[in-house]
């Protein structure tokens, strides 16, 4: 995936935002800015870069009705470079920048109370935030707090340990998922916190010992250790930091929260055993961190499963006999280590039973399904062969179906049994690979990564004929006759985005022509899309056509079908061009009439044998011919004699 | 008691064994007769069918097709003078007289040497026509496999 191209100093987005990609602005969350002209409008704004290394949400454009509370995309463009985002300059600095501890009231009032009813609209939305931190809410102690950008990438990417619940830290940043409102309720539990204070909680520490922590002490337990904390907050920051998303207050119950009003929040802290189990590294203490153990050290975990010492430790450190007799019984009905992901499948399951508030661990890796678009995106994009291949693994396993079907729940509010029925349903089916078409599914804002057609941006199937010529126009595509236009990432883009039955169509099409599979996907998408006329493509598609088309039985008749298809690819019609290739009834007729030439020429043949055999017989024959003529005229000599000396 | 072999069953042929004609008994008896009959016509034909031993001698076709027709002309050629011999009253000594006469054994023998020019001729004739015919044939053929072959190839 080459990132060789480059933005001009000055581009111009929806006809009114002069954007100068060479001024840099502020950032905004983390994002790096450049500044922009407003043609004709009042207002500041800021063009937002996101490199194509980045994931961005694949709903970008939803959040732009998502309220005064969010910074929303005013405009965007893809170019060749990066994904550009115009967006209103913030009218006061990150709330990260403030140092003053703020009060209970300013927190719920400025804070709490604005970013909630945001929440409250992007939920009706079907949307998440999942960027709430310091750097990415803008506001004062004395005003409200408005929402940075978050569809700039993958959903709580950019987060931190201590604004995510640990289920959710765990994951690396590409497979935290777009969660749920209530996650997002958790980050701004954690802002809040962490302005009541002053400072971060929990200063210096690594990821690693925040999770354990967490997990340990609970979120709010761990947070707050050693802090002094207003009472009243302390109740509304417990149930907002509770380690169960259906524990945290509703976006909505938080926007029409009363100051002063007496709260309280569920304290719930996970059992502690009697005596730590150690897993590699790592000493559980509770079941989380039993199952956070199996997930870090799955080999350890995994012969301490069969072993039986987990169940062990499980009914005589923590207590818990009908957990254990569960894991004994999934363990017993597990198959041998040997069998294909077994191990994989075995750790999923238990980690289900310990914990059902996990996220679904796969060979030592926690994710949430929701969150595959973006774990595909960066396996792709890095050339990851370990990530994809696990995940090829955990598709081939169902890996995803029985952990939504253990937990009884999907990851979020994205339609998790939709693209997993899609994910099934694609194995075997030929057109392209599966895990390269889930990446495009998944992604749906992205272009087409393919080195091939990378340059021209392409995100939609119908633009790809029109974006070829135009590329090929104006020489960003070497007009190098005989390439191939469709690699794999082509054709899963297609099957992704496309008419997968018509494509099925194209590709069976393409299997009576040889080396004609180029020309038939894309002469099936100019059909299907009324695509412009492409006589550059076409030029470049006819010398394997002409190739194939040598093969053809027939010198007249060869030379007329290379003459029609070049007649139609100088109009650049591909459809035409396909027909005129994959003509059956030509082909017959054409391989009827060879045979019958190839029978006149053995008939010919045979007949010179016969001339030279029968040359050895002229003699003879002529000689037995001019004695009958002899003969004949003896005869007729006799008769005439006769006829004058007897009759005359 | 075992049956004697019939005497009049026939042993094949030995091969290589020359077949006399087929009622060569038949063309004797009638040559006897005819000299029995008529000796005069015997010495006016023999005479005027003289040349006819060395064409006999060296026909060599199974269907004696020179033999025959030499015979039709001669026979053509001495009708007239056979039946003035025989208006005549047939005697030995006109018979000798005709035979001696050049004008009449030329005509005999110049029908002879006719006939087997006649039928060298044609031979030769027809064998040049059946050579020119196979040529043609075989060109056209040639012609039209190079056509078809550059068209449809092997």
């Amino acid at each position: 995936m080459s990132q060789a191209a480059e933005d001009p100093a000055e581009l111009v987005i929806d006809e009114r935002f002069v954007v100068a990609t060479r001024r840099p602005a502020p950032s905004i969350g983390g994002v790096d800015a450049v500044e922009v002209t407003h043609r004709g409008g009042s207002g500041r704004f800021v063009a937002l870069r996101v490199g194509n290394g980045v994931p961005p949400r694949g709903r970008a454009a939803a959040f732009t009705g998502a309220g005064a509370g969010l910074i929303a995309p005013a405009a965007q463009h893809v170019s060749a470079a990066a994904s550009w985002f115009v967006v209103g300059q913030p009218a006061s600095p990150a709330l990260g920048a403030q140092t003053a501890p703020w009060s209970e009231a300013q927190i719920i009032t400025h804070l709490i109370r604005p970013v909630a009813a945001c929440l409250v609209t992007l939920q009706a939305q079907g949307l998440t935030h999942r960027a709430i931190r310091p750097d990415n809410v803008f506001g004062g102690a004395d005003q409200p707090a408005v929402l940075g950008p978050c569809w700039t990438s993958s959903a709580a990417s950019g987060q931190d340990a201590r604004a995510e619940s640990p289920w959710v830290a765990v994951c690396p940043p590409q497979a935290r998922g777009e969660g749920t409102i209530a996650d997002d309720v958790y980050a701004l539990g954690a802002l809040a916190l962490a302005l009541h204070l002053g400072h971060q909680p929990m200063p210096g520490l690594p990821d690693s010992v925040i999770i354990e922590r967490k997990l340990e002490f609970g979120s709010f337990g761990a947070m707050t250790a050693d802090e002094r904390i207003v009472p009243g907050l302390a109740d509304l920051l417990r149930s907002m930091l509770a380690d169960d998303p259906d524990q945290r207050p509703a976006a909505a119950t938080l926007a029409d929260l009363a100051v002063r009003r007496e709260r309280r929040g569920v304290r719930r802290v996970a059992a502690r055993a009697l005596r730590p189990l150690e897993i590699g590294e790592c000493a559980a203490w509770n079941l989380p961190m039993l199952v956070l153990a199996i997930g870090r050290s799955p080999h350890d975990g995994v012969r301490l499963l069969r072993s039986g010492a987990v169940s062990q430790w499980l009914r005589r450190a923590m207590e818990s006999p009908a957990i254990a007799a569960r894991l004994d019984e999934l363990i017993n009905a597990a198959p041998d280590a040997d069998h294909d992901g077994a191990d994989s499948l075995l750790a999923l399951r238990a980690a289900v039973i310990l914990d059902p508030k996990a996220p679904l661990l796969w060979e030592g890796r926690f994710l949430w399904p929701d969150a595959m678009g973006a774990i595909l995106y960066a396996a792709v994009l890095s050339r990851d062969t370990a990530a994809i291949e696990s995940v090829r693994r955990a598709l081939r396993a169902d890996a995803i179906g029985r952990w939504g079907h253990a937990t009884g729940r999907p990851a979020s509010q994205v339609d998790l049994g939709g693209w997993l029925q899609r994910a099934r349903s694609w194995r075997g089916e030929g057109v392209a690979d599966p895990i390269l078409r889930l990446f495009y599914t998944l992604n749906p804002r992205l272009p087409c990564l393919s080195p091939v057609l990378e340059v021209l941006r392409i995100v939609s199937p119908t633009e790809m004929i029109a974006a070829i010529e135009a590329g090929l126009a104006d020489g960003r595509l070497p007009v190098d006759a005989g390439r191939g236009w469709i690699d794999g990432h082509v054709a899963a883009f297609l099957a992704a985005r496309d008419d997968v039955a018509a494509l099925r169509s194209d590709v069976d099409a393409a299997r009576h022509v040889a080396g004609g599979a180029d020309l038939a996907l894309l002469a099936g998408l100019q059909a299907r899309h009324r695509g412009v006329a492409c006589p550059q493509l076409a030029r470049t598609l006819l010398p394997p056509l002409r190739e194939t088309l040598q093969g053809r039985p027939g010198r007249t008749r060869r030379a007329a079908i290379i003459a029609e298809v070049e007649q139609h690819a100088a109009r650049g019609d591909l459809p035409r061009m396909m027909s005129a290739m994959a003509d059956k009834r030509r082909v017959q007729l054409d391989t009827a009439a060879q045979d019958a030439a190839r029978e006149r020429v053995a008939e010919l043949r045979r007949k010179l044998e016969l001339l030279r055999d029968g040359r050895a017989g002229f003699a003879a024959r002529a000689q037995r011919l001019a004695g009958e003529i002899g003969i004949g005229t003896g005869l007729l000599a006799l008769a005439a004699t006769a006829f004058v000396v007897f009759i005359t | 008691m075992a049956r004697a072999a019939s005497p009049r069953a026939r042993t094949a042929p030995a091969p290589g064994a020359r077949r006399l004609p087929a009622f060569l008994w038949l063309k004797g008896v009638l040559c006897g007769a005819v000299l029995m009959v008529s000796p005069a016509t015997m010495i006016v034909i023999a005479a005027l069918f003289a040349p006819l031993v060395a064409i006999v001698a060296t026909d060599a076709s199974p269907s004696r097709a020179t033999t025959r027709t030499a015979i039709l002309f001669a026979l053509a050629a001495s009708l007239r003078l056979l039946v003035s011999l025989w208006s005549s009253g047939g005697d030995v000594a006109t018979a000798i007289a005709m035979a001696r006469d050049p004008r009449s054994l030329l005509c005999g023998w110049l029908a002879i040497g006719a006939a087997w020019l006649l039928l060298e001729v044609i031979s030769i004739v027809l064998r040049l026509a059946f050579e020119i015919s196979a040529r043609m044939a075989e060109t056209r053929h040639r012609s039209e496999i190079e056509t078809l072959l550059a068209e449809w190839g092997e």
